[in-house]
């Protein structure tokens, strides 16, 4: 079963807090699975693994985090979505988890029209040869966390900063870019919504 | 009792993980269910949890470094208890500074620390790095054949001096990577053993034609499909894969077909394919090339294959063989249908073949079995009007 949650406006920090405490939850065997939308205060962050060359401007300040992937950003315009669900009971295979993922924001970029794909060899959703959504997880003990970052319409050129996922930030796109019209993230969250159990339920 | 921990398989077609930490150190103690380290593969930080107890002796990647799936990355209860890799040890730091006047007991530490490697000077080391030479193939002049700075740079200066052979060096894409590593497992674990028969196609050319002309859009490779699923119903041993002590008997009828796809195959699966009509499988294909076609496959429409047909009938190639796709236990390879002289009656005439060859794991059946479930699939091929 699943918990659909808006939190709105919310600094990384503090929806980590909440992810760790849902993760918690469910290695002591809480049954509700969790799927958590909303938007962050402009923060910069990287996996464990991240190669520190992919931060360009040397005067950002960066966040270490238990997600898969290198660098990226996350703004206000962006819609993140945070799946907490036990990998183990739900018969997940992880890569087809993370394919998962970027099918289901494929199904709903296609509710707008938007022709978007997955790569062989490289994560994250694509349209018209740039990445529009990235993908990043962790899985603690079995259960999930983090999860996709989708551009509706951020700022981007606060990915200059950085080469997100070693890509230049040219490469990055977004919803309203791609459409030429400005798009709300709340229009894009209650796609969200509808596809979601599609998906996963 | 020492037992090595491995890189685990945290999915189906997962090649290779990074340490991304170790959550333990040398001599901790290590309880079944601890979480160990954390690994990174395709975008994904997973933690790795112990399936022993004991004591961590030795780590063997070191966090950065990536080994492969089954690769021993750490031992516990090792005899030996060894530093943890990378970290400079005190004797080490000594030695870069002392390099020149080489000091007797300094030199024994490194050399037996460093047992496995190329004896070398950290200089030596550190510049063999930066060129990208192998040490292994230095000759030191150094005090017992110890590899110096010096060493390095002439060695490079010989290898610029000889003609270079140019070479065209092609990059692997993921899937190259994943077909290669899974072919070759494929090849090295499991004992391939082939056998072919010639099928008379005269019947099943007919009977496609009768479907086309139907407006039925039935290819051969739909009838493939159900002819081999038919034949699995009676022979189950083949839908099967071996494990460790037992064989498994899947209960499902996947078959999966090999496709190529831009630089590589894919091997599509038709989830219960006997129990689907002819019409259905070929809805089923066409769905699964669309998606191919537009990158939209879903992941279960790659994984869960319990047999694998691979036809090259539309290249003109009269037979060959396949490699078994684990964990399967068999695989089909279908050839053309050729024109060929017939024997009938004592005259010959013109008919049609196919040569089918099955490879099949020998831990799992035997010669005769094999010649069973070939003779049981061409006659459904022969007589596809009857048995379809």
């Amino acid at each position: 079963m699943f918990k659909i949650e808006k939190l709105g406006l919310i600094d990384f920090q503090k929806a980590l807090e909440y992810q760790n405490k849902l993760v918690s939850l469910k290695q002591n065997g809480s049954k509700i699975n969790y799927f958590l939308m909303m938007e962050h205060e402009h923060v910069f962050t990287m996996g464990k693994g991240a190669n520190l060359k992919n931060i360009l401007d040397k005067n950002i300040s960066t966040i270490v985090t238990n997600r898969g992937g290198d660098i990226t950003y996350h703004g206000p315009g962006q819609l993140t979505g945070y799946i907490i669900l036990d990998l183990r009971s739900n018969k997940f295979d992880l890569y087809g988890f993370l394919s998962y993922i970027e099918l289901l924001i494929i199904n709903v970029l296609e509710k707008l029209d938007i022709n978007a794909y997955q790569i062989e060899g490289l994560r994250g959703v694509w349209a018209e040869g740039k990445k529009v959504a990235s993908i990043g997880i962790g899985v603690k003990k079995g259960i999930t966390m983090h999860g996709f970052a989708l551009n509706v319409n951020p700022d981007l050129a606060y990915f200059s900063k950085i080469k997100p996922c070693g890509l230049d930030s040219k490469n990055i796109s977004s919803i309203a870019e791609l459409k030429k019209e400005n798009f709300t993230v709340e229009t894009v969250q209650e796609l969200f919504i509808q596809q979601f159990p599609e998906f996963f339920e | 009792m020492t037992t090595e921990i491995l890189m685990p398989r945290l999915s189906e077609t997962m090649a290779d993980g990074k340490i991304l930490s170790w959550h333990k150190k040398i001599n901790d103690r290590v309880n079944k269910g601890d979480v160990i380290a954390e690994v990174e593969t395709d975008k994904a930080n997973m933690e790795i949890e112990a399936v022993d107890s004991g004591i961590l002796s030795e780590i063997l990647v070191s966090e950065g470094q990536t080994a492969k799936v089954g690769d021993p990355i750490a031992v516990l209860n090792g005899k030996s208890i060894k530093a943890e890799p990378e970290k400079i040890k005190p004797a080490e730091i000594k030695e870069t500074f002392e390099e020149e006047k080489i000091q007797p007991e300094t030199e024994r530490k490194v050399e037996k620390a460093e047992k496995t490697q190329a004896k070398a000077s950290p200089f030596a080391k550190k510049l063999a790095e930066k060129m990208n030479i192998d040490l292994s193939l230095i000759k030191g002049t150094g005090p017992g054949g110890r590899i110096r700075e010096r060493d390095v740079q002439e060695y490079s200066e010989e290898v610029k001096k000889q003609p270079q052979e140019k070479k065209n060096i092609q990059p692997l894409s993921k899937m190259r990577r994943t077909i290669a590593s899974r072919m070759s497992e494929s090849k090295k674990i499991i004992p391939h053993f082939y056998a072919t028969y010639e099928v008379n196609a005269n019947k099943l050319i007919v009977y496609r034609d009768n479907l086309v002309k139907n407006n039925k859009d039935i290819t051969y490779n739909d009838i493939f499909i159900k002819a081999v699923a038919l034949n699995l119903k009676k022979h189950a041993i083949f839908n099967s894969s071996f494990e460790v002590d037992h064989i498994e008997i899947k209960e499902n009828i996947n078959i999966g077909i090999a496709f190529t796809a831009d630089e590589g195959l894919l091997v599509p699966v038709i989830h219960d394919s006997d129990k689907k009509t002819l019409e259905e499988i070929s809805i089923a294909t066409k769905t699964i090339k669309e998606r191919v076609k537009n990158n939209k496959l879903k992941p279960e429409d790659m994984t869960g294959g319990t047999f694998t047909i691979s036809n090259m009938g539309m290249y003109g190639v009269k037979e060959f063989v396949v490699i078994i796709n684990p964990p399967e236990t068999a695989g089909l390879a279908v050839g053309s249908i050729m024109k060929t002289p017939v024997i009938k009656d004592d005259q010959v005439t013109v008919g049609s073949v196919v040569n089918i060859t099955l490879s099949a794991d020998h831990r799992v059946v035997d010669g005769a079995t094999v010649a069973l479930f070939l003779r049981d699939l061409k006659e459904i091929l022969e007589n596809p009007d009857e048995i379809l």
